[in-house]
């Protein structure tokens, strides 16, 4: 017991050092009006009470384009982990590193490739104009955000869904059918209920880093529309508004933390009795 | 070779870093300098050479401020060299350990944002305009409002930086860059919000491979930039409109927190020397603070090329940024407004 | 005698090629306990999971109340697993468990509740209900996954070695448990289990398999005392195994002594196997004793005592409650009861020639075979029933043979055929006739290389060892 907690030490005090110091820094900051010392609510205030309420705007935005980002790449995640966790163990593990193969590239390198393929002059519209077809704005729109968004997220939607999958005995699914359930019956009451713990997993994988990134709407969506992500950027960098920056970064993570008990809640009630009948 | 003893003089200004060598941590633009300059700076002189880059002043501003970061050499633009004039960001440059800076042409020195190049040496300097590709645009580039024109729809490319895209709006509008007036910033603001359906996207350094490609038909660029894309496209030109512009100079200079300095001094000696600049020059395509460089340069295939020799009836109707101290806040709010709509 | 509820015929099951079930043919009748019983890999699973519908069969037919059932998915047969590691379902707690196959029928709810407390009561887990199934322990979880199966009403309920993953206390009391279950639902249970013990002390009906072939069916009774080959008496226990021959009925030879026993002379031989259990042999005074021995070994076992004893180089494996000294000279005796006699595994042995580069030569053909041992001249053991027969001419035929007798036993026919100067024994299911010239092949993996007669038995001990050692 005690040589655990002394163990521990190192971890805590990286904690301490990378994790809590920060955190409360910026709340220390967020709760400052710039250049000053004094307490003050005032970067909320502005926030919840911007002209047009753009502040709000903002992050509705955020979140509607990360839950369409997230649903996207469930829909798209879900039956790739299915139909990968039914092959053989060899064919699964080289279907699996190719889905991650791409993010051993640098992920601007990767955004950047985009721009090249839906480009006016991209690859895709060459194909067209070759092909005798018009060519189409494929970028600088928020169809490009969301291709950006899903394949750059992708992976992290479908690794924790088919890690819970593959961990799903096949005797379950026999024993489903056995017991006169359909295929369809089978997936439903059985494989589906089972990988909730993933897909939950997937969705905070996804939408986390899909409502805080400011590079895929910069560089695909041309920088058209701000997010969260690129409001807090502007404020660091470009305003040096740092108590306003802290603000929004505080309430960014208070949202996710929200969205993130909603979703545990989801799970628990999973289990409850009859709740998937 | 100048240098007598660059051993000795490296070894004498070597403070903090573990290893035997001196250190010297230098935050420049990207894309601003030859590859192989550090590396000839680091044999010549015996120490390691740690190269940063930023993207925008304000980046930079930001890091260096109040931040525990050991950088000693940065390369603020005129305005931010004002500023950070003021905020006592910035060292004295000891002139006597920079003879090269007779190297610098004498219309570019003491300039208003730093009037005895105290604190700052010219390194490239510049215009913005619009760079524009011939073959999409027919009609003549000589005023802002062609960023207005509905023919140009999704064919705009902004520069994503509050002073450049306002100062666009700002002179549009005939108006000075540097205004400290509210309604005349609010006037900006309202322009750049209406132009948001025109503009295609806001980006900073990928314009260039943007209009290299075709990708739009106009951009906002700097004249360094443009005469890069010119390059590569024949078909791309660049224009300074006739409301008048920015101009701009990006300096080299020493934090007072450096803890480096004498080799910092070594270092800015050692890019106005002529050699080094050229190399700079070569790569970088902005036009050079270096007399010497500009004047070998004038009898290269770059003769009579407007936008690296800024004519004089140019550079008359163009201005310098100025500091605006903490209205600068008013520009971030515009600018958040005009992106975040 | 019940009716028939399950006819098996020439079930053919292969993976790659590779004969897992190999023409397989037995019948349950309606209420029966049938256990197949053999060895791991032996293809008893596999018959299970065939009859299931977890798998389609590559030849032959199963009928349900003759019925052809082989195209019927798992879902439709009335017929129900309890899988071998329970496979109950971890989100569903033991009431949804065993009420799953309910609501997928849409039963009403009370009728649900009633079926499911009325299963819960067989299995003796009267207010678990509401528990987590992960929380239960093996022997409960197994419970609760005969409940499940059982609460699908089937006609016939499947068991995958049901209770190899518990320990042994628990699993004497699950069989228990098992035989009055099976006694209060009166369902048919066919029983996969590679225990011997298990198999004897709860079936009806007893299936011994070996490598996807039935070898012996019968009563527990019959298979301990009767077991038809050296094989499935080693497989059912510890027993002494004594070449013999036997030229007329009720007496046998061996080591060099008539004895008097109860079973009739094999008509198309006089060599034999002779099966005598340990504790059927007793002891005697040495005077006048027909088998004089030494003991060489003593083990005390606990309830009895495990001797070893030589009779002319012959080591008998005694098990006798009465205390003996090592080296002490006794005399054995056993009574004809205790005299089983086995058909002698039948085989073509045949001189051979061995390269090595896979090829084997004998009778004038060249088959491909694995041999990886010293020499070249070899011999090639070949089953009766592991020759391919092709009509004569026929290009893939690599030897000939002209049939000289046949006899017919339960559904096969054995001939002798001649080819060059050998006489092959030939066993078929199809019908043969006398002077009909046979083309024969034989598979690379059923020709057996050994240097001599010697290594034959070695074969023999090893491959009983091995599938024992799986086990």
């Amino acid at each position: 017991m005690k040589t655990t907690r002394i163990l521990g030490i190192p971890y805590y005090v990286w904690m301490a050092i990378f994790i809590v110091l920060p955190l409360v820094l910026m709340l220390v900051l967020s709760l400052q009006a710039r250049g000053s010392d004094d307490w003050t609510l005032d970067n909320f205030k502005n926030f919840f009470a911007s002209e047009n309420g753009m502040y709000m705007r903002i992050i509705s935005d955020s979140t509607v384009l990360a839950g369409y980002s997230t649903v996207l790449c469930l829909l798209i995640g879900y039956p790739v982990a299915y139909f990968v966790s039914k092959l053989p163990s060899r064919q699964s593990s080289f279907f699996l590193i190719m889905l991650v193969l791409p993010t051993w590239l640098n992920f601007l390198l990767r955004t950047y490739s985009w721009m090249n393929l839906l480009g006016k002059n991209g690859l895709i519209n060459k194909f067209l104009v070759f092909f005798g077809l018009k060519p189409m704005n494929l970028l600088y729109n928020n169809g490009a955000i969301l291709l950006g968004m899903v394949y750059n997220f992708l992976p992290f939607m479908v690794y924790p869904i088919y890690s819970v999958m593959a961990k799903i005995k096949p005797t379950f699914l026999e024993a489903a059918r056995d017991l006169g359930a359909s295929e369809f019956q089978a997936f439903w009451k059985i494989t589906f209920p089972l990988t909730i713990p993933g897909i939950i997993t997937g969705i905070m994988m996804v939408f986390m880093p899909a409502v805080s990134t400011f590079v895929i709407p910069e560089l695909l969506g041309g920088g058209q529309r701000m997010y969260i992500g690129n409001l807090i950027q502007h404020q660091f960098l470009q305003s040096g508004d740092w108590n306003m920056g802290s603000a929004v970064s505080i309430l960014m993570m208070a949202m996710i933390l929200v969205a993130m008990f909603i979703l545990n809640k989801f799970d628990a009630t999973g289990d409850k009795e009859d709740a998937l009948w | 070779m100048l240098v007598a003893s660059p051993l000795a003089s490296c070894t004498k200004g070597g403070g903090g870093g573990n290893s035997d060598k001196p250190v010297l941590y230098v935050y420049n633009w990207g894309t601003f300098i030859d590859k192989s300059v550090n590396t000839i700076f680091e044999e010549e002189f015996g120490c390691t050479v740690m190269y940063e880059t930023y993207d925008s002043n304000e980046a930079m501003y930001q890091k260096v401020k109040g931040s525990t970061s050991n950088y000693d050499v940065v390369f603020p633009s005129d305005y931010m060299v004002e500023k950070m004039v003021k905020e006592g960001m910035l060292a004295q440059i000891d002139k006597t350990k920079i003879p090269n800076f007779a190297n610098i042409q004498t219309r570019l020195k003491g300039m208003d944002y730093d009037p005895t190049n105290t604190y700052s040496i010219p390194y490239f300097w510049g215009t913005v305009g619009i760079l524009y590709n011939t073959t999409m645009v027919e009609e003549p580039v000589d005023s802002w409002e062609i960023l207005w024109n509905e023919d140009y729809k999704g064919q705009i490319i902004m520069y994503d930086s509050q002073r450049d895209s306002l100062a666009v709006a700002l002179k549009a509008l005939g108006y000075s860059a540097n205004t400290r007036s509210l309604e005349e910033l609010k006037e900006a603001e309202e322009k750049l919000i209406a132009q948001k359906p025109l503009v295609m996207a806001y980006y900073t350094d990928i314009i260039v491979d943007m209009m290299i490609g075709e990708e739009a038909a106009l951009s906002v660029v700097y004249s360094g930039d443009a005469i890069m894309a010119m390059e590569e496209n024949e078909d791309l030109a660049y224009a300074v409109p006739m409301e008048g512009s920015n101009v701009w100079f990006d300096n080299v200079a020493i934090l007072s927190t450096s803890k480096n300095k004498e080799l910092a001094e070594e270092y800015i000696n050692f890019l106005c020397r002529d050699d080094i600049s050229m190399l700079n020059t070569e790569e970088v395509m902005y036009s050079t603070a270096n007399k010497n460089v500009a004047e070998e340069l004038q009898e290269s295939d770059w003769a009579g090329n407007d936008t690296y020799f800024v004519p004089d009836n140019v550079l008359a109707r163009c201005e310098v940024f100025l500091d605006l101290g903490e209205f600068v806040q008013e520009y971030a709010n515009a600018w958040l407004r005009v992106k975040g709509q | 005698m019940k009716d028939t509820i399950i006819e098996v015929r020439e079930l053919l099951k292969e993976y790659g090629g590779e004969a897992v079930v190999n023409y397989i043919s037995f019948s349950v009748a309606e209420g029966e306990f049938v256990t197949l019983l053999g060895p791991s890999g032996c293809g008893k699973t596999t018959i299970l999971r065939l009859l299931a519908g977890f798998e389609k069969p590559t030849g032959g037919d199963i009928f349900l109340y003759g019925k052809k059932i082989n195209d019927m998915l798992p879902f439709e047969r009335p017929v129900n697993t309890v899988f071998q590691n329970y496979a109950l379902f971890p989100h569903l707690n033991v009431y949804e468990n065993i009420a799953f196959p309910l609501k997928i029928k849409k039963l009403p709810k009370k009728t649900i509740e009633e079926k499911v407390s009325y299963y819960l009561e067989v299995v003796n887990l009267t207010g678990f209900g509401k528990r987590d199934v992960e929380s239960l322990s093996g022997g409960q979880q197994q419970r609760v996954a005969i409940a499940r199966a059982l609460a699908n009403e089937p006609k016939v309920l499947l068991l995958d070695e049901p209770l190899s993953a518990l320990d042994l206390k628990l699993r004497k009391e699950m069989q228990n448990e098992l035989k009055r279950i099976q006694q209060e639902v009166e369902i048919t249970f066919i029983y996969v289990t590679h225990d011997q013990e298990e198999a004897l002390s709860l079936s009806d009906k007893v299936i011994v398999m070996r490598k996807g072939e039935i070898l012996q069916i019968g009563s527990p009774i019959d298979i301990y005392n009767e077991p038809i080959n050296a094989y499935v008496a080693g497989f059912i226990g510890e027993s002494n195994i004594i070449d013999g021959t036997m030229s007329r009925s009720y007496e046998v030879d061996f080591l060099g002594k008539a004895f008097m026993c109860v079973d009739r002379k094999f008509p198309e031989t006089n060599q034999v196997k002779v099966l005598i259990r340990p504790e059927d042999i007793g002891f005697s005074a040495i005077e006048g004793s027909k088998l004089p021995a030494t003991i060489k070994s003593v083990t005390f076992k606990g309830v009895h005592y495990e001797y070893t004893a030589e009779v002319d180089g012959f080591i008998f494996l005694i098990h006798s409650t009465i205390s003996k000294q090592e080296g002490e000279a006794v005399g054995l005796t056993f009574t004809p009861n205790d005299i089983h006699i086995m058909r002698a595994e039948q085989r073509n042995i045949i001189p051979a020639l061995v390269d090595n580069n896979g090829h084997v030569e004998f009778l004038g053909g060249v088959f491909e075979c694995e041999y990886d041992g010293e020499g070249t001249d070899v011999l090639a053991v070949i089953k009766p029933a592991d020759w391919i027969i092709y009509p004569p001419g026929d290009p893939s035929a690599k030897l000939h043979a002209v049939i000289q007798n046949i006899s017919y036993h339960s559904e096969r026919y054995e001939c002798v055929a001649r080819c060059q100067d050998s006489d092959l024994m030939i066993e078929s299911i199809s019908p043969l006739k006398m002077g009909e010239v046979l083309g024969l092949d034989v598979h690379s993996d059923d020709i057996a290389i050994i240097r001599d007669e010697q290594a034959l038995e070695d074969m023999d001990n090893e491959d009983i060892d091995e599938e024992e050692r799986d086990v």
